[in-house]
């Protein structure tokens, strides 16, 4: 066994040599990283505008609005969410900066919600209402990407801890 | 300016020393030197650049706050993939990785590493997880007990895991 293993890692070496094993990772990552040692806080920052970067920043433009209204419904009239800007650029830079934020604020929560069952659902059911509002628009915006209308169909089952804690699948 | 070089695990334990110390610098010379490979294998387990570059930043920010539980006797390379590693597999319950399938992964991997097989690529994209970092661990130059402290698993395992895997792939490039 241990000259056939030994064969193994060696052929195996050789039959992926091919491949590079090293990849340069982009210079922003090191900003991130040092950023992240500075303040202590996880600096998450896409860096394309990615399905599921989409999906996250439509969840907080849903998410936002939904909760402003529940909360509060006369003051959605007089303080209604920003409107994305006119300009392309400045609506893709919206939408990362507002994805980073859900995400951040998720993983955040994952650590601190600790041990109280109550504010675990109450945040799990925030989550799931937010990213099913940012399916529908997400599926709306590109009506026949199958994983869009993946996401809107795992988001909108989801009927208990468990059954979601498995996750979406594609 | 320390110049690392693949291999050179006492540099990287005078750097982890003076990184322990509360060395930026030192810490930044080890990031340069083992971020690349951390990001490749980061890459091929999430087949996404944006997850990846997720996974090694938390790679590090992790490695930065448990700088203290490092040890001599460990090698950083072996020190930082198993934190790659609890990060990948941790990320894989809740994210839910891959996140894209292996046509887009492929077609990313074309643009980014013109010069790489491509259907090599699919076959070790095809492995279920834990194999493939096993693969990819091995391919990288790791040993057999290297990648066993790695994955916490037992080195008949990771022997049966690469054996096993070297028999997928050849089917898969027949």
């Amino acid at each position: 066994m241990n000259d056939d293993s030994t064969h193994d890692l060696e052929d195996l070496r050789r039959e992926l040599a091919p491949l590079p094993l090293a990849i340069e990772p982009p210079d922003a990552l090191w900003n991130r990283i040092r950023g992240g040692i500075a303040s202590g806080r996880i600096a998450r920052t896409p860096t394309g505008p990615r399905w599921w970067q989409l999906a996250a920043a439509a969840l907080i433009i849903f998410g936002g609005g939904y909760m402003a209204g529940r909360r509060s419904p006369g003051a959605r009239a007089a303080n209604p969410a920003p409107a994305a800007s006119n300009r392309p650029s400045a609506t893709a830079a919206d939408i990362q900066r507002s994805g980073t934020d859900y995400v951040v604020a998720l993983a955040a929560f994952r650590q601190l919600a600790g041990k109280d069952p109550r504010s675990i659902e109450q945040a799990r059911e925030a989550a799931l209402a937010t990213f099913h509002g940012a399916s529908k628009e997400l599926a709306a915006i590109t009506p026949d990407d199958p994983t869009a209308r993946n996401i809107r169909r795992a988001s909108a089952s989801p009927s208990s801890p468990a059954e979601s804690s498995r996750g979406l699948s594609f | 300016m320390v110049l690392l070089r693949t291999g050179d695990s006492d540099v990287s334990a005078a750097l982890v020393r003076e990184a322990q110390g509360g060395s930026d610098e030192a810490f930044e010379r080890l990031y340069r030197h083992h971020a690349p490979r951390i990001f490749a294998l980061a890459l091929r387990m999430t087949r996404t650049r944006g997850e990846a570059e997720d996974v090694t930043q938390e790679v590090f920010l992790r490695a930065w706050r448990s700088l203290g539980t490092f040890r001599r006797g460990s090698t950083f390379a072996t020190w930082i993939h198993s934190i790659a590693r609890n990060v990948v597999f941790d990320g894989s319950r809740t994210r839910k990785i891959p996140l894209v399938g292996i046509d887009e992964h492929l077609r990313d991997l074309a643009r980014d590493l013109p010069d790489t097989r491509l259907d090599l690529e699919r076959a070790v994209a095809d492995l279920p997880d834990r194999a493939r970092m096993a693969v990819l661990l091995a391919a990288a130059g790791h040993t057999y007990e290297e990648i066993a402290a790695i994955m916490e698993t037992a080195i008949g395992t990771v022997k049966a895991q690469v054996h096993r895997a070297r028999q997928l792939l050849k089917e898969a490039l027949a």
